[in-house]
């Protein structure tokens, strides 16, 4: 499965990997400063068949008492992440593929479960959101599953903004204003919302084997962080006419924050809940907050992104 | 003998009390009473939050740290059980409601998908299968022949499509007959049998055997059937809408009375239902 031949390096939610593969929904790594070593080298390799002891297990993750991790999807691949002794701010990821699978396949694995769990181990604080860029202004969308984060994101690009990252982001609140860093280049939707966005067959690219969800590559923007600006929460409610974007203020206003925080339970095993309460209190204060109010029903996508467009073209 | 199955001794040990029903059968009806109930009588606001909803993406992700969405339907289903077994060990809550339109079913390795290990007890709610078939159909937008197909249909799963993402996890349903037997004969826990017809006549009287084989204090079972009365349910959606009804069905609440099936169904699917699902339906009464 190792390619040979040049490979960039990748812009991994704003950390550089190194992969013996080419990846094709993330961005690459700016060529500034490119001799400088990897923070997360991907390689395949044997990998444990379960930790022991772990601090935090499911059928699917296990989390090590020193800080290691095995996500085992079986059908796809292993996927073992630990440190090195040589170099402390690194972070190996060994993949051990299953039978059949396809690189796809991995790739999925790994942007998504096995990126959050990478992320939490370098107490990052991983949101479940998708995210565009809209005149300069970065603006997220948050919301449980199904709620159309990803199809509203990918409406926006439709109308001319880029893709930051697809359901998994990244908020630094490191510096004076909170930045959300790029991620994937590449937003995963399902039939559904594709036909409705009427995007063309042949750039439906597979995610699993015999699984409708789908990737597309969109336009991005520039593998940089980005001032987060505007925070929305999708809320289905009852009945509403129209989708209405309600502002809101403070901390309550990100509730519940096991929703918001990707894989929050997992980085609360890692000890990151101070860590996850500073972060998310920095959202609250740094960026605008918002609910969409809107039906369950698909049609209203395009009159979600109306509402979004009209209340960032009012100066919100 | 028992010619309604199931084992009615009040339920015991476990976290879980399932609210099962095959859909369209009084479920939602009986949880709203019950949510009322346990707030001692109060009135419910059907759009706030019901206790008792169906297993959904958000807990499998809670609970197993994996992105659900990456993963294929028989790699959930396989851990169907774990998942509750799960969230019975992170809940302080004694008794975790649960709405259930899954039939009783074992995963692909034989392990029963509600583990009788963390189940207080099922209530399973029957309805009169031709009045659920008119229910059914205009619910889910149908006309009634496609809805009376649905209902003998063996491989029948909601929630399983591969063309659009939902927030509830697949559910294997089988059809009509073979959910009422499925988990008559086979829950492998305490079970109660209330027909829906019966909550019509008295949904008090009904409301309380349900909170008695639970262990929730019965005091205000009137007071809770009085706030879930089907007209303070249908004035509360004329008003705000309900968030549970789904887009092919022009409102949840719409008529909830007994006997229309006979009514509105053809002669043709009157004898289709009884023929798929005649030895069940005499078991229960309603032939």
């Amino acid at each position: 499965m190792t390619e040979t031949g040049h490979l960039p390096d990748y812009s991994f939610f704003g950390l550089r990997l190194r992969s013996p593969f080419r990846l094709h929904s993330l961005p690459a790594w700016p060529a500034l400063g490119s001799d400088e070593a990897p923070e997360i080298e991907l390689c395949f390799g044997e990998t444990p068949d379960s930790l022991a002891k772990p601090i935090w297990s499911s059928p699917f993750v296990q989390i090590g008492s020193d800080r290691t991790a095995l996500v085992n999807i079986s059908t796809v691949a292993r996927f073992w992440i630990h440190g090195t002794i040589q170099a402390a701010d690194m972070t190996i990821i060994v993949v051990q593929p299953a039978p059949g699978t396809e690189i796809f396949e991995i790739e999925t694995i790994l942007l998504g479960t096995v990126a959050g769990i990478v992320l939490h181990l370098r107490s990052l604080l991983p949101l479940h959101a998708s995210c565009v860029v809209l005149g300069g202004r970065a603006i997220a969308f948050s919301g449980p599953c199904a709620s159309g984060k990803s199809a509203l994101a990918a409406a926006l690009v439709r109308r001319g903004a880029l893709l930051l990252s697809d359901d998994l982001l990244i908020s630094d609140d490191s510096g004076q204003s909170v930045q959300a860093m790029v991620g994937t280049t590449q937003v995963r939707l399902w039939p559904d919302v594709m036909d409705r966005l009427e995007i063309p067959r042949e750039q439906r690219l597979p995610t699993r084997l015999e699984h409708g969800k789908r990737a597309v590559a969109v336009p991005a923007v520039e593998a940089r962080a980005w001032p987060l600006e505007l925070m929305v929460s999708i809320e289905s409610v009852g009945s509403v006419d129209e989708p209405v974007l309600v502002r809101r203020h403070g901390l309550p206003a990100l509730f519940p924050f096991k929703e918001l925080v990707y894989q929050q339970e997992i980085g609360r095993s890692l000890g990151n809940a101070a860590r996850e309460f500073r972060g998310l209190t920095a959202l609250a204060n740094g960026a605008a907050l918002f609910a969409l109010r809107r039906t369950k029903v698909l049609d209203d996508l395009d009159r979600c992104a109306d509402v979004v467009l009209s209340a960032l073209g009012g100066g919100l | 003998m028992n010619l309604r199955g199931g084992n009615s001794a009040p339920a015991q040990g476990g976290q879980f009390g399932w609210l099962v029903s095959y859909p369209k059968s009084g479920n939602t009806w009986m949880r709203i009473m019950l949510q009322s109930l346990r707030n001692g009588g109060a009135p419910v606001d059907i759009n706030e939050s019901i206790d008792s909803h169906i297993l959904n993406r958000e807990e499998f992700e809670e609970h197993f740290g994996v992105e659900s969405s990456d993963l294929a339907a028989p790699e959930i289903d396989a851990v169907r059980p774990e998942l509750h077994r799960a969230i019975a060990r992170a809940s302080k809550d004694p008794l975790i409601l649960r709405k259930v339109h899954d039939r009783c079913w074992l995963t692909a390795s034989g392990e029963r998908v509600f583990p009788p290990e963390v189940s207080r007890g099922a209530v399973y709610i029957v309805r009169d299968p031709r009045d659920v078939a008119v229910s059914f159909a205009h619910f889910f937008g149908l006309d009634l022949e496609a809805a009376v197909d649905s209902m003998a249909d063996s491989t029948k799963t909601y929630a399983s499509s591969s063309s659009r993402l939902t927030l509830q996890l697949s559910q294997q349903v089988g059809s009509w007959s073979e959910h009422v037997a499925s988990w008559l004969d086979d829950a492998a826990m305490p079970l109660l049998l209330i027909r829906y017809e019966d909550m019509l006549a008295d949904s008090a009287r009904e409301l309380e055997k349900v909170a008695r084989f639970l262990g929730i204090p019965a005091e205000a079972c009137a007071q809770a059937a009085a706030a879930a009365g089907f007209s303070t349910l249908r004035e509360q959606e004329d008003k705000r809408g309900f968030r549970e009804k789904v887009p092919s069905a022009a409102r949840f609440f719409r008529q909830g009375r007994s006997g229309e099936g006979k009514e509105k169904l053809p002669i043709h699917l009157l004898e289709r239902i009884e023929n798929v699902h005649g030895a069940v339906m005499k078991r229960l009464g309603y032939l």
